[in-house]
């Protein structure tokens, strides 16, 4: 035995602790070299998703007019919705919507939904979601142009009876094989239009929007 | 125990022992991640880099290493690696972290780690120890990339599509479509293919095991020319 009593049970504690100290020491390092570049991917990340779906042309950054609207009632899986403003000119182009789908076929489907200013749909895309790989993730515009269909859409062009499935009588075309995924992602991209045109005064206060008609 | 000759360690982890084939040891992330080369060469040098690291570790405190605290210290260690790897990845390879998801921090519970630590690192010099991760590490992606590629081509119809995840925008070239118009094949990206693919390999390692086996067997029974049946 080189060491005096190393088999005590308290320099057996004792180097239990200092192997979680080094642990501990490690990731403390390795968090302070890496938080700054995780929050600069995140929002890069963040930034080319909003500036996919919103119109072009706008000249702020739109991720620093984050706003959190509490709506429970609208959007059930975190009790609101995350609003971010693209402007051009100082008017308001488009408000793009960091909103869940609740009813995926395998759990909530996050995505950014870009109105632009006359509520038209300006761009759709999933940021995650959990949908079976080779049916549901069709969702991703990488996979398929599927999500490209809501490019255009407003409710002034589509009634609102006509938000459906073509299997269920509506407007819109399917995923093949993915029924579910499709349709909660249309109600999802409906009622964000109903949001905004409900809201719009509220998500842009002192903007010009032309024909603001629903007030609230 | 402590002197095995490095070219036995080596082959070892990439072939003998492989833990992905041999060992089937880490099933749960190389059956979860396997569905493409670029994927699976992802968690394979993520899983890598950890069994070095906590291999090294592990041989550096082999002197004060109790047998009763061993298992808690490896768990301590493997987790701090593991987290260490995990901030790393998100902080430089973002979108690859993105692709792997929750299988960078599940490298945490693929028992080859845990598994070279208690059989090999414990008992062994730094040196080895880091050579026994780094092959044992190589050996796991090897069979990673091939089980990815099968099913990638299966099912996809190309090989290293994403490549850009790992690589930059510059390497979108590498993507080799080998199936155009290929309307893809569900079952080999989702996990039954990737268990029958698994399968597929164990076999064709068995196969090329056995040949040998046979090849030197009959050369033992042509050189000593006696009753085959008692070789």
């Amino acid at each position: 035995m080189s060491l005096p009593g190393r088999d005590s049970p308290w320099a057996v504690g004792l180097f239990l602790g200092l192997v979680g100290l080094l642990g501990g020491g490690l990731m403390v390092l390795a968090s302070w070299h890496a938080t700054p570049y995780i929050d600069e991917n995140e929002r890069r990340y963040l930034l080319s998703m909003l500036e996919t779906v919103a119109p072009e042309g706008f000249d702020n950054i739109p991720a620093d007019s984050a706003e959190f609207l509490s709506a429970p009632e609208w959007f059930p899986v975190d009790g609101g919705v995350t609003v971010y403003r693209a402007y051009r000119d100082g008017a308001p182009a488009a408000a793009i919507f960091d909103v869940h789908a609740p009813d995926g076929y395998t759990g909530p489907i996050r995505l950014l939904v870009g109105v632009n200013a006359r509520g038209t749909v300006s761009g759709v895309r999933v940021v995650s979601h959990r949908e079976t790989p080779g049916l549901g993730d069709g969702i991703e515009v990488a996979r398929s142009p599927w999500m490209l269909g809501f490019n255009g859409r407003s409710r002034a062009n589509t009634p609102d009876g006509q938000w459906r499935l073509r299997r269920d009588g509506g407007d819109f075309d399917q995923l093949t094989g993915a029924t579910v995924t499709s349709r909660a992602v249309m109600h999802t991209v409906h009622r964000t239009l109903e949001f905004y045109d409900t809201y719009r005064e509220r998500i842009f206060p002192h903007g010009d929007v032309q024909e603001s008609s629903n007030d609230e | 125990m402590s002197d095995k000759p490095n070219g036995e360690i080596v082959r070892d982890g990439l072939w003998t022992n492989n833990q992905a084939l041999v060992a089937l040891l880490g099933l749960c992330p190389l059956l979860a991640v396997s569905s493409t080369v670029i994927n699976g060469l992802g968690l394979g040098i993520a899983t890598t880099v950890t069994l070095v690291l906590t291999n090294l570790i592990v041989a550096a405190l082999r002197p004060w290493l109790r047998k009763e605290v061993r298992i808690p210290v490896f768990v301590l260690i493997i987790a701090s690696v593991v987290t260490v790897v995990d901030l790393l990845m998100h902080a430089h390879l973002d979108g690859l972290h993105r692709v792997l998801g929750i299988f960078v921090p599940l490298i945490v519970t693929n028992c080859a780690v845990i598994g070279r630590a208690e059989a090999f690192a414990s008992r062994n010099g730094m040196a080895p120890a880091a050579l026994d991760g780094l092959s044992m590490g190589l050996g796991f992606t090897a069979a990673l990339v091939v089980l990815g590629a099968l099913r990638e081509l299966i099912g996809f119809g190309t090989l290293l599509r994403q490549v850009e995840l790992m690589f930059g925008e510059g390497s979108r070239f590498l993507t080799l479509t080998v199936f155009p118009e290929y309307q893809g094949f569900l079952l080999a990206i989702l996990p039954p293919g990737a268990f029958m693919g698994l399968a597929l390999l164990i076999a064709l390692k068995n196969r090329i095991d056995h040949q040998q086996r046979a090849r030197s067997l009959q050369l033992v029974s042509d050189e000593a020319v006696g009753d085959p049946a008692k070789a």
